[in-house]
């Protein structure tokens, strides 16, 4: 009997785990552009065609107000080097510099311009400085928000970056 | 004899080291907009009216690209904690957010280049009502640039005197 009500609580506290784990995932802190929020890639899922994979990558994406769009974008490439970059976006068309490091404005800087296809859709494209299309990008949060797929296609080459990235 | 030529050679030294000195000033990285570059903060030669003064402050701005001004703010407040303030703008009119560190500025700003040795922007909160008006000045040899910053309703300015390093 001792058993019994042992294995019902243990079950119990398992279920409680479980349910706690379903939800650990922030709500998405932005209903009309779910992109926003903190993401880690998740390597496993994910599909490297033409760059090699990294071993992190984290995205921290908000709106900073007055429509300004941040990513703060950490991780570790596949040599084992952290790197850190920044950049910010408006979803207005414009191309802006696809990082804000230190003295980004060289020659091989390009830069992006965003359009957010719905709450659930970015697409993006990058640009070099003379203005011809690099890479087309797009990514799809799926319907419950907690997973997010970026598919990079780069010109020219016949691969693709397939990104799997879930919500932190 | 050995005396006077040490002497002369010392006079030498001295004088390369003052015209060294002399020479110590940072050509400016961007002669159609003087503030950009690297700032830091006389607060010796500043005034105060409206805050404290911080221990610290130090602007890096640079030129991020098609059109994008970057500046990353650092220092250390008049109490001694440290900061740190990033944010972004173009000379467009439009507003941007007074910092990109965290979500939903609660100001933001809009710019404008008036010549290569002056920019007027000005602080406006969400319902775009001014709050604080703002110039920054660029010295003809482009080494100094003097902020004033005034406040909406309040009758003070704070001019803060910076070097280019």
């Amino acid at each position: 009997m001792r058993f019994a009500k042992t294995s019902y609580v243990v079950a119990a506290a398992v279920v409680g785990m479980l349910a706690v784990g379903a939800q650990a995932a922030d709500a998405p802190p932005n209903p009309k552009d779910l992109t926003m929020g903190k993401w880690q890639l998740n390597a496993a899922k994910s599909k490297f065609g033409c760059t090699e994979a990294p071993k992190v990558s984290i995205r921290n994406m908000f709106d900073a107000g007055f429509g300004m769009m941040v990513t703060e974008w950490t991780g570790t490439r596949a040599d084992g080097k952290p790197f850190d970059t920044r950049y910010v976006w408006r979803y207005d068309g414009e191309k802006y510099p696809a990082g804000l490091g230190p003295n980004p404005a060289n020659e091989k800087s390009e830069s992006i311009a965003w359009k957010l296809v719905d709450a659930h859709h970015v697409t993006f494209i990058h640009y070099d400085q003379k203005d011809k299309v690099t890479q087309n990008l797009k990514r799809d949060v799926s319907a419950d928000g907690n997973v997010m797929t970026q598919v990079t296609e780069y010109v020219g080459r016949n691969c693709s970056d397939v990104q799997v990235f879930e919500r932190q | 004899m050995r005396f006077v030529k040490t002497t002369s050679v010392l006079a030498v030294v001295i004088a390369g080291m003052l015209a060294t000195g002399a020479q110590a000033a940072v050509t400016p990285p961007d002669t159609k907009d003087f503030s950009k570059g690297d700032w830091e903060l006389n607060v010796a030669k500043s005034k105060f009216g409206c805050g404290k003064a911080p221990q610290v402050s130090k602007r890096h701005i640079i030129d991020a690209g098609w059109g994008m001004t970057f500046v990353d703010w650092t220092g250390s407040q008049a109490d001694g904690k440290p900061f740190r303030s990033r944010y972004v703008f173009r000379y467009d009119g439009q507003e941007y957010p007074v910092g990109i560190d965290r979500p939903n500025a609660r100001e933001a700003i809009v710019y404008k280049l008036t010549n290569p040795h002056r920019i007027d922007f000005t602080h406006v909160d969400k319902e775009h009502k001014v709050t604080s008006t703002y110039y920054r000045q660029i010295s003809d040899d482009g080494q100094t640039m003097t902020q004033s910053s005034k406040f909406t309703g309040r009758d003070c300015e704070d001019l803060q005197v910076f070097e280019r390093r």
